[in-house]
């Protein structure tokens, strides 16, 4: 079997929120260049997936796929550090504007080229623009089912089952394969990379493609423009409650809230 | 396709035959538009068994309801749903389709872009009408900034993000049409299916309809701890305890408490936010709170700046005080 996991790289979303700043005029995010590459979260949780299956069905290949500007092959590499077997990238530098749809058929044609597939598992939705169409279109666009933001995932013959949790609690849903798999952090912790898995990781060589290689890319318009990017306005008004000691703060605001009909 | 006219709005029920909160709030979403384009508003009413709640669907604000009713949409699947809205659409023409950003509508809005050839913003905030087309607002990074999204093609298709918008209120005097589309989805053929629902079994009140939520993150430092914020529920009415990711993937307490992007989003009269440092993904759940209370012992921790009331210290020395003093004064 094998299992296509997408990945994008992406400055480390957790990095301190002072280093993420807007450029109004390129209408996009600016990140210090203080801070990390890193592969996308929930990317990991879907390598893990992959993995997960991995482990139990013998023979499965794990292929990562990433599209992106500039890889950092130390990064990108972390899926296979983790135990993924194969590595292809597709560089573009015209990724600005970040139309999801246009990813989407872009990472399809790809697909295309890397040839016969099972399953592919995605992250529920980037660290940096948080769309989540990426995985959904990719299956609308190859004509295969889709079950999204997976909490459990379970192989059955050549069904995928997964558990997806919804307002009033888990839905579990089925599709045959092939199929798209959107997997969400819920699934539990991603593996950390073996030493093994770093040194097998440097002898993989990436499949490289630049999207002139990608022959079932058909030229598209957008699907969606940028007309603004801008930081919400915000104001802090807090009061702070200040007592003697910290057990004296925690009466005064005892006493505030319900001064205040809070509580 | 041209002559695309109105908004297009696609309901979504609880298993208990109900709307769910997030269609009234497409529902208020959609009358704003509607007044701006002059054009009527209609509602995708998708299931089984649910023709005759297209008069709540008029209530809430359609001008028409389109009812696809058939046992194969008994429960929502990607794969069935996808091609009812993308019928009903055809049908419809609409220049806008509004979804909930709830777990189904964030799956479902994708697929029917695929299908409608045109682009989708999705867990947008607010919406406007520039030039006969939508702009929708959208948060980037995690929440910490926004983006204007704008659509070259019709449909012009949105997700709305959980209680940006106020429920519309149903009004049983208003009149509209009801037609029938019947759809056809030959169940041999499906690729997926639905296997079953495990209703959360939840202590006491539910996250999304407590009024005060006691949340508690990565800084209550063990599940003991983490399980102290219970004896808050015991003092406060209508109140629940809730926990960050950081929290919830300590294993102090089940992920299906986690509020913010990938978990809940709610918003109480009262949040407090102990021992949690306010990151972005984590406020994008929460930040609609009316008052937000923050209990840290880092003075410098983000989470005061978005907070009414602030104090700086240990939990562990502020929390037994504070719920002490309130038994006081009981
Ligand atoms: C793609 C993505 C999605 C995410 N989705 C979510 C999400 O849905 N929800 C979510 O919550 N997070 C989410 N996160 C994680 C998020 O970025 C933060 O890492 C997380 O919210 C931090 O949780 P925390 O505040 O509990 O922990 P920390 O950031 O570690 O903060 C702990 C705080 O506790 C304080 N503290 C420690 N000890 C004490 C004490 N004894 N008394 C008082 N204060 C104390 C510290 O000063 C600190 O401020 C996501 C991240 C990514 C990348």
């Amino acid at each position: 079997m094998r299992i296509i996991v997408t990945a994008k790289q992406v400055p480390d979303p957790e990095a301190p929120q002072s280093s993420f700043s807007v450029d109004s005029n390129a209408k996009k995010v600016v990140v210090a260049a203080s801070v990390p590459q890193a592969v996308s979260d929930y990317d990991t949780y879907a390598a893990e997936a992959a993995l997960r299956i991995k482990d139990e069905v013998e023979g499965t290949t794990v292929s990562v796929l990433s599209l992106g500007e500039d890889h950092v092959l130390d990064v990108i590499k972390r899926p296979i550090a983790m135990g993924a077997d194969e590595l292809f990238l597709v560089q573009d530098q015209d990724l600005a504007n970040g139309d999801a749809m246009a990813i989407a058929h872009t990472l399809a044609a790809a697909i295309k080229n890397m040839g016969e597939f099972d399953l592919i598992m995605c992250g529920r939705q980037s660290a940096d623009l948080d769309q989540g169409i990426v995985g959904t279109g990719l299956a609308a666009i190859l004509g295969i089912p889709v079950l999204t933001s997976a909490v459990g995932v379970r192989l059955k013959d050549d069904w995928i089952e997964i558990d997806r949790a919804v307002e009033d609690g888990i839905d579990t849903v089925a599709a045959q394969l092939p199929a798209v798999v959107t997997v969400s952090s819920e699934i539990g912790e991603a593996r950390y990379a073996t030493m093994r898995g770093i040194m097998a990781a440097r002898k993989v060589q990436p499949t490289i493609w630049s999207k002139s290689d990608l022959t079932a890319l058909e030229d598209s318009d957008d699907f969606t423009s940028v007309v603004d990017v801008f930081a919400p306005e915000s104001e802090s008004n807090v009061e702070m409650i200040e007592g003697d000691d910290a057990a004296d703060s925690g009466r005064l605001l005892a006493q505030k809230l319900r001064e205040e009909r809070l509580i | 396709m041209s002559n695309e006219n109105g908004i297009l709005v696609i309901a979504e029920s609880t298993s208990e035959g109900e709307f769910k909160p997030a269609t009234a709030e497409l529902l208020t979403a959609a009358a704003g538009l509607a007044k701006d384009l002059n054009e009527p508003v209609s509602v995708a009413l998708i299931g089984n068994g649910v023709s005759n709640r297209s008069d709540d669907a008029i209530a809430l604000g359609a001008d028409k309801v389109y009812v696809v009713d058939d046992s194969v949409f008994e429960n929502y699947l990607n794969e069935t749903y996808t091609v009812a809205v993308a019928q009903v659409a055809e049908q419809v023409n609409p220049r806008i389709i509004l979804l909930g950003h709830t777990p189904n509508g964030r799956e479902l809005g994708p697929s029917v872009a695929v299908k409608l050839e045109t682009g989708i913003a999705t867990d947008t905030t607010s919406l406007d009408i520039v030039d006969g087309k939508l702009e929708a607002t959208r948060s980037l990074s995690g929440g910490l900034f926004r983006q204007k999204t704008g659509f070259p093609k019709f449909p012009n298709i949105a997700t709305v993000h959980p209680k940006s918008f106020d429920g519309a209120e149903p009004d049983s005097s208003r009149s509209g049409e009801t037609e029938t589309v019947s759809v056809n989805v030959a169940s041999g053929d499906l690729r997926s299916r639905f296997v079953s629902h495990t209703e959360a079994i939840s202590e006491g009140i539910k996250l999304e309809d407590a009024k005060v939520i006691i949340c508690g993150g990565r800084g209550m430092g063990s599940k003991e701890g983490f399980d102290g914020l219970y004896e808050f529920t015991g003092l406060i009415g209508e109140s629940a305890v809730a926990s960050t990711r950081a929290a919830s993937d300590s294993e102090f307490c089940g992920q299906e408490l986690m509020i913010g992007i990938t978990g809940k989003v709610v918003s109480p009269d009262v949040y407090f936010a102990i021992a949690l440092s306010g990151a972005s993904q984590h406020m994008a759940g929460c930040s609609g709170s009316k008052n937000i209370i923050a209990i840290n012992k880092d003075p410098e921790a983000n989470i005061f700046k978005e907070s009414q009331f602030g104090v700086v210290g240990d939990y562990q020395a502020v929390i037994p005080a504070f719920l002490d003093e309130l038994k006081q004064l009981d």
